[in-house]
């Protein structure tokens, strides 16, 4: 193997792990408000969640690029994707505590259902908004970094269109299979629900969460 | 013959040493208050460049400490005196907490703003951020003591002294934007980041420690500061 192509591949590895510590982090944090043993489950699935995701779309996105004109080789597409999930995690481990204080602090470990949906909710806002954060500064990086290294003809607004498409979904489904990642207050703590490989993030979109939201919520 | 190289200084002294040479810790605690709220980049500057940053941490801790403490006194006597004591001694806690609690963030935050400064001299950024704060809250501690002495209404000194923290905040803006000036940091977006992760944290900071003010009127158990918020400013 090449120096160069040796360095990146450490490079890359060393990455890797940084993301998978960083995401097991988090992680915990994420499901600790449930009990230990699904703080343990968050730690393991978290890092699935978003280096399997890594490892789904990775041959897309390089092909994306070469399609768009960035004439960037599969290792630095992979470099360029785990630096900015680097950032993401490096914003998510600093985060950690704090969101660690606002669950201890906040959640209370009993009550009315009512009580523990609501509990269960202001968490679920507080993760989005961490999460979305994270992503958006790691994106911000990720275009940074692709500006410096793409040529000027490349079409790089539509190759991160198309690499972000591919990363929300794949992404979400990883996610909805791995279910739960937070825990809901009414269900057994478990590694994977039984119906993991039933339907996906889509048909629960379109068939329960926004028929739910047209009857019973804010829409007429 | 041998030739000496020269000192090269480590990476996060670099801006801090293109500024001006270093400075004794004893000179820029002497400077006090008000160059803390006169001209906090200047401030700043003299923080980046001093040789030991103990002596400015503790001083700079101090004044948050004490500005904290007389604007949680005179919270705590819209109740009694002995409430006063305990505000006075949970205020400063709750925001010295949050800080320690946000040091990370902060850390990886300014980092992300083009930030050099090694973790202490951070320290010592932030720490500049929350004795503005401290200041500002000691000045507006008899306004906010004028009215807990002569208000009935729960609800309506519990807005106000939101609305006067809330000016408290406000003021952090001057630190940030003079770190900017005087090229500490690269872009106020991070550190307004932070701010609002400090601000979150302090609120749940002070519903974790409550009660504050309502006494058994305040909710039981464990709650997010939203809900405690929304419980005591609606219902008092």
């Amino acid at each position: 193997m090449k120096r160069e192509n040796w360095e990146l591949f450490v490079r890359i590895a060393r990455l890797t792990f940084a993301v998978a510590l960083a995401t097991a982090v988090y992680g915990a944090v994420l499901a600790a408000w449930r009990s230990p043993l699904m703080a343990a489950y968050g730690a393991a699935k978290l890092p699935l969640v978003f280096l399997g995701t890594t490892c789904v779309v990775s041959v897309f996105c390089w092909m994306a690029g070469l399609l768009a004109g960035a004439g960037l080789r599969y290792g630095e597409v992979l470099d360029a994707v785990f630096t900015a999930m680097g950032v993401a995690g490096a914003i998510l481990v600093a985060v950690a505590p704090v969101v660690l204080f606002l669950v201890f602090s906040g959640a209370p470990d009993a009550g009315t259902p009512d009580e523990m949906r609501f509990a269960h909710a202001c968490l679920l806002g507080v993760h989005i908004c961490v999460l979305g954060a994270a992503g958006v500064a790691g994106v911000a990086s990720l275009v940074r970094a692709l500006r410096l290294r793409v040529p000027a003809s490349c079409r790089l607004g539509l190759m991160l269109a198309l690499w972000l498409a591919a990363f929300a979904v794949v992404g979400c489904q990883g996610g909805w299979m791995l279910r739960p990642l937070v825990g809901s207050p009414n269900i057994a703590v478990e590694f994977l629900r039984a119906d993991a490989l039933k339907g996906n993030f889509l048909e629960s979109l379109f068939k329960q969460i926004i028929p739910h939201l047209v009857h019973k919520g804010a829409l007429p | 013959m041998t030739t000496v190289p020269p000192h090269v200084p480590s990476r996060p002294d670099v801006a801090a040493s293109e500024v001006a040479p270093s400075r004794p810790a004893e000179e820029v605690t002497r400077c006090g208050i008000g160059e803390v709220l006169r001209e906090p980049g200047g401030f700043l500057d003299y923080a980046c460049r001093m040789d030991r940053v103990a002596p400015v941490l503790l001083f700079l801790a101090g004044v948050t400490a004490g500005g904290c403490a007389l604007f949680g006194a005179a919270l705590g006597s819209f109740v009694d005196g002995t409430v006063a004591a305990w505000d006075a001694l949970k205020l400063p806690g709750i925001v010295l907490f949050a800080f320690a609690l946000c040091f990370p963030t902060l850390y990886v935050f300014a980092c992300m703003s083009g930030c050099r400064l090694a973790p202490l001299r951070l320290a010592a950024f932030g720490l500049t951020c929350t004795a503005t704060l401290g200041c500002v809250m000691a000045a507006l501690a008899p306004v906010l003591w004028l009215f807990a002495v002569s208000t009935e209404s729960l609800v309506f000194f519990v807005w106000f002294s939101c609305a006067l923290a809330g000016v408290a905040v406000f003021s952090l803006q001057r630190p940030l934007l003079g770190a900017c000036e005087r090229k500490i940091l690269g872009t106020p977006v991070g550190m307004g980041a932070w701010l609002v992760v400090f601000v979150v944290v302090a609120l749940q900071a002070a519903t974790f420690v409550r009660p504050l003010l309502g006494g058994d009127r305040e909710p039981q158990g464990r709650c997010f500061f939203l809900q405690h918020l929304w419980s005591v400013a609606t219902r008092g």
